[in-house]
């Protein structure tokens, strides 16, 4: 199987998915925004629907279509009108539907868009790779300089505030960051099933880790077995890839909290 | 010269609808001790928030240390009544009271400040919990880590809301036995609905039921609180209790 370039490529994928994940996947987990973080996810659909109509990599259309949503959800979350959970339930439907309609208008993409649905990591391309350590470098670099922030923010946003920092500023970097690695996600879980991925990991590292950085480190050694666990499965039974690690890591999450009691 | 910590002009501030303080105007002298008392829904936590500069104000001015509140905002210590986030949080009782120490982008904790948090968490008897993230805490334990991380970055002034809540009577008479402490060196509000707690210790109070009802020394604003909150049952059986 090793001998597969495509299989190398999937492998240096997962390995830098595992990367990402973890940083962000712990964030979202610690500051409880899984369903935030899922609406988003879903509302790269929107975006992936723009760059298949306009002919453009999907990928880089949705990049900037899902950081816009993201991005809009984090400055004026506080001060919508509707409450919280009615605006995630908007973006969400927003985004599948807006890629569905768009999507209809080009015929004969239907393999491409399932790839979209549910993960396609044995199809990832150079160009996939260099976006995902352009995203890594930003994400290491934010996370890197503003650790401190980016913690405070997340623990106690008034204390933060009051400590001097532009809680709304990082609040809508990592939004943005958010909205990045989902869309890079897209490759090797697909958009049904990216929150899955994203925040089983942390939620078992969380049973094990008594730190923030535990978790991230714990987060990315599951995470790159249940790519790999995934990619597995996908190559040898011919399932999808993304529906593939979700089901590995909900087994692994079932027996962690069965055996490990915290 | 004795220096104004906090000024309050006229301030109005409405949450949605509803207006919750109408010209409301206070002046807290540093090395001051004042207590804010009101039944629930009486603005008491929005006048500290407004002080906090986390509500939306209709109108008024509110100066610290004779500058609007966002540039001075750093010198108050802050202890909330709970913290809103999520206390299951992974970071530790000690790393919390550290991250009180927090002085700016691009800073790292040096060895002094891990020095002086440590000092804190015996000050404050903690050192038991150092370990044990905030979920893990007893309400009264929950307040003295709060208490520690406003107070380890040396605040100028600190504002206290409902901070006796859940601690028992001995617990209460430390803690004001150390606020008497912590006046020499900064002004303090505090915020509660305890009449018992305060009656005896504070020399000044502010009655608020949207407005100041009453601004003045405590003995005797206390003896006029049934008239002051007329038919403001919570408060008042609890000033015959503290009687008692």
């Amino acid at each position: 199987m090793l001998e597969y370039r495509f299989i190398q490529m999937s492998l240096l994928a997962s390995f830098l998915i595992s990367i990402l994940s973890s940083v962000i996947g712990t964030f979202v987990v610690i500051r409880r925004m899984t369903s935030v973080a899922g609406s988003i996810s879903h509302s790269a659909f929107g975006g992936l629907g723009i760059g298949l109509l306009l002919g453009i990599n999907p990928i880089y259309a949705a990049i900037p279509f899902t950081m816009a949503v993201a991005g809009f959800f984090s400055l004026f979350k506080k001060s919508m009108k509707i409450s919280e959970e009615s605006a995630l339930t908007i973006i969400w439907s927003f985004g599948m539907s807006l890629g569905i309609l768009l999507m209809n208008f080009k015929r004969g993409f239907s393999g491409e868009v399932l790839g979209y649905l549910f993960g396609s990591i044995l199809s990832v391309s150079n160009a996939d790779i260099y976006l995902m350590i352009f995203a890594i470098a930003a994400t290491l670099l934010v996370f890197g300089v503003f650790s401190k922030e980016m913690i405070l923010v997340s623990f106690d946003e008034e204390f933060a505030s009051l400590k001097g920092i532009n809680t709304k500023l990082f609040d809508l970097i990592f939004f943005m960051l958010t909205a990045l690695t989902v869309v890079i996600l897209i490759k090797a879980a697909g958009v049904l099933v990216i929150i899955a991925f994203l925040t089983i990991p942390p939620i078992i590292a969380k049973r094990f880790a008594d730190s923030i950085s535990g978790m991230i480190i714990l987060s990315f050694f599951f995470n790159l077995l249940f790519s790999i666990s995934g990619m597995i499965l996908s190559f040898y039974f011919d399932l999808p890839a993304g529906p593939s690690v979700v089901m590995v890591s909900i087994i692994m999450l079932f027996l962690v909290s069965v055996f490990k009691k915290k | 010269m004795i220096k104004t910590a906090i000024s309050v002009k006229n301030l109005f501030v409405s949450i949605g609808s509803q207006s919750v303080l109408e010209n409301v105007s206070l002046e807290i002298n540093d090395n001051e001790l004042v207590s804010v008392l009101g039944p629930n829904g009486s603005g008491k936590t929005t006048l500290l928030r407004s002080i906090l500069g986390f509500c939306r104000i209709k109108s008024g001015l509110i100066n610290i240390f004779g500058l609007p509140v966002p540039a001075n905002r750093t010198l108050i210590g802050y202890v909330p009544q709970y913290i809103d986030r999520n206390s299951d949080f992974p970071l530790n009782v000690r790393e919390v009271i550290l991250y009180g120490m927090y002085s700016g982008c691009f800073s790292r904790f040096t060895k002094e400040d891990y020095k002086t948090a440590d000092r804190f968490i015996e000050e404050f008897s903690l050192y038991e919990l150092k370990k044990k993230r905030l979920a893990e805490l007893s309400g009264g334990e929950m307040q003295r880590v709060l208490m520690a991380r406003a107070l380890v970055k040396s605040p100028r002034i600190l504002l206290l809301d409902e901070p006796t809540s859940s601690v028992d009577k001995k617990s209460q008479e430390n803690f004001f036995n150390l606020l008497s402490r912590l006046q020499k060196s900064m002004a303090i509000v505090l915020v509660t609905h305890d009449l018992g707690a305060v009656s005896t210790r504070i020399n000044r109070i502010v009655c608020l039921n949207k407005t100041i009802n009453y601004d003045g020394p405590a003995r005797e604003g206390l003896s006029k609180l049934d008239e002051t909150y007329k038919g403001s049952i919570n408060i008042i059986s609890h000033t015959h209790h503290g009687d008692e």
